[in-house]
């Protein structure tokens, strides 16, 4: 308990002491809740201004079996981003790999391995695109909460309780771990120490689950990569075909 | 002595079987709570638009048959799976398949016209064009690709 204590004030000061909180000092650092929220803001507000970035992420998620036993998925994630119009993923797990093209016009899903791809006429944003993929192609952006963060969509008004969980450390950086629950999730995540607080590790468990499955992203940024435009426009191999979504998804 | 040995026993037979006879009523609930479709792991703290959805069940519940397939050993899982994963593109693009979801084998016992699966056969598959759409030729049955989400599977055409 007064490990936690500690750590929580020395969290604290080190927050209190960082240039971003000195600007906002006059400000009165009323709750934990507020604190943990302004950490947020200030990570997303540094999220949107990235001209660009790429991300190779280890994601561990729980599919929950109809026994109710956990079965933790491994998935590895490549991302490339050219906000606001631009993003190119990669993924791939045991059941495969696909991979995802925006050029700021188009959106398509190709699975190499098979030699399929599927297109859809795409909004102006990364944000856009992230609806529009989930509510009518049932397709889900891998970490679109990356994008989400400092928009309309944000959760922040959401969180019920936030508390400091003190300093830890993601393959080998020191970050400051905070704890948010929602309704429907907790989560948790460690943003880097220092003049760059990106997130570096997110665990959101889900409530409304018996089991309260995980899903845990390991993250490892680059905020100055030299991306190519070509990478974000899909173009089919020789041989590959052109498929539809399923019909039951696209008349949603 | 005798009873006394056997009166310990008997409290201990009758502990035992209260307590399995509670042990089993909250058993037999969750088993039934598990008759149900698996749930969604949430992958987001955002929500992703102002519509308020709760989807993509579909996806799982494949995975969940497919793993209770092999559990029961019905699947002939192909061992050499990894080995040709990464090879030979352009070769026997529907030989490979069954890679992506080699457990979901069992699954083609009965085809109905209109179902989906989320793999083809293992062999034997080829690719035809019919006026502009794709289909996969495996033996008697055609099937016609699609997404589902991100993920590609078959409706049983024929």
């Amino acid at each position: 308990m007064s490990n936690k204590i500690t750590s929580s004030l020395l969290l604290l000061m080190g927050l209190v002491i960082s240039p971003v909180m000195h600007a906002e000092e006059k400000q009165e650092l009323s709750s934990e809740k507020d604190l943990a929220l302004k950490a947020m803001n200030n990570m997303s507000s540094y999220l949107r201004e990235l001209d660009q970035f790429s991300i190779r992420a280890n994601i561990y998620v729980d599919e929950v079996l109809e026994n109710g036993q956990k079965i933790q998925q491994t998935k590895r994630l490549d991302i490339s981003a050219n906000p606001p119009t631009k993003l190119k993923i990669s993924e791939s797990d045991m059941s495969g790999d696909r991979e995802l093209y925006y050029n700021g016009n188009e959106f398509t899903v190709y699975t190499e391995s098979l030699g399929f791809y599927a297109s859809f006429n795409a909004p102006k944003t990364i944000a856009g695109v992230i609806a529009k993929a989930s509510d009518d192609y049932d397709i889900e952006i891998p970490l679109s909460d990356l994008f989400m963060w400092g928009t309309d969509n944000d959760s922040s008004t959401e969180v019920d309780e936030a508390i400091l969980v003190g300093v830890d450390s993601v393959d080998g950086v020191s970050c400051n771990s905070f704890a948010f629950r929602q309704k429907e999730v907790d989560w948790q995540i460690c943003i880097q120490r220092g003049t760059s607080p990106l997130p570096l590790k997110l665990v959101i468990t889900s409530k409304l689950e018996e089991t309260q499955p995980k899903y845990v992203a390991v993250l490892k940024w680059d905020t100055a990569p030299q991306l190519s435009e070509k990478i974000f426009s899909f173009a089919p191999q020789l041989g590959d075909q052109k498929i539809q979504f399923s019909p039951s998804q696209t008349n949603k | 002595m005798t009873l006394n040995i056997n009166k310990p026993l008997q409290i201990f037979v009758l502990m035992l079987s209260v307590f399995l006879l509670l042990a089993f009523i909250p058993q037999q609930a969750e088993a039934r709570k598990g008759d149900r479709k698996a749930g969604k792991t949430q992958t987001s703290v955002n929500k992703k638009s102002t519509r308020n959805s709760n989807k993509n069940t579909s996806k799982n519940s494949n995975k969940n048959v497919n793993v209770n397939k092999n559990s029961n050993k019905n699947v002939n899982v192909d061992v050499d799976v990894d080995v040709d994963r990464h090879g030979n593109r352009h070769g026997n693009r529907h030989g490979r398949h069954h890679n992506d979801n080699n457990f979901a084998t069992g699954l083609f016992v009965g085809l109905v016209v209109g179902s989906v699966v989320a793999s083809l056969p293992p062999s034997g598959c080829t690719t035809v064009i019919q006026n502009g759409i794709t289909y996969s030729q495996c033996g008697s049955h055609l099937y016609q690709p699609q997404y589902s989400g991100s993920s590609v599977t078959y409706i049983v055409v024929q």
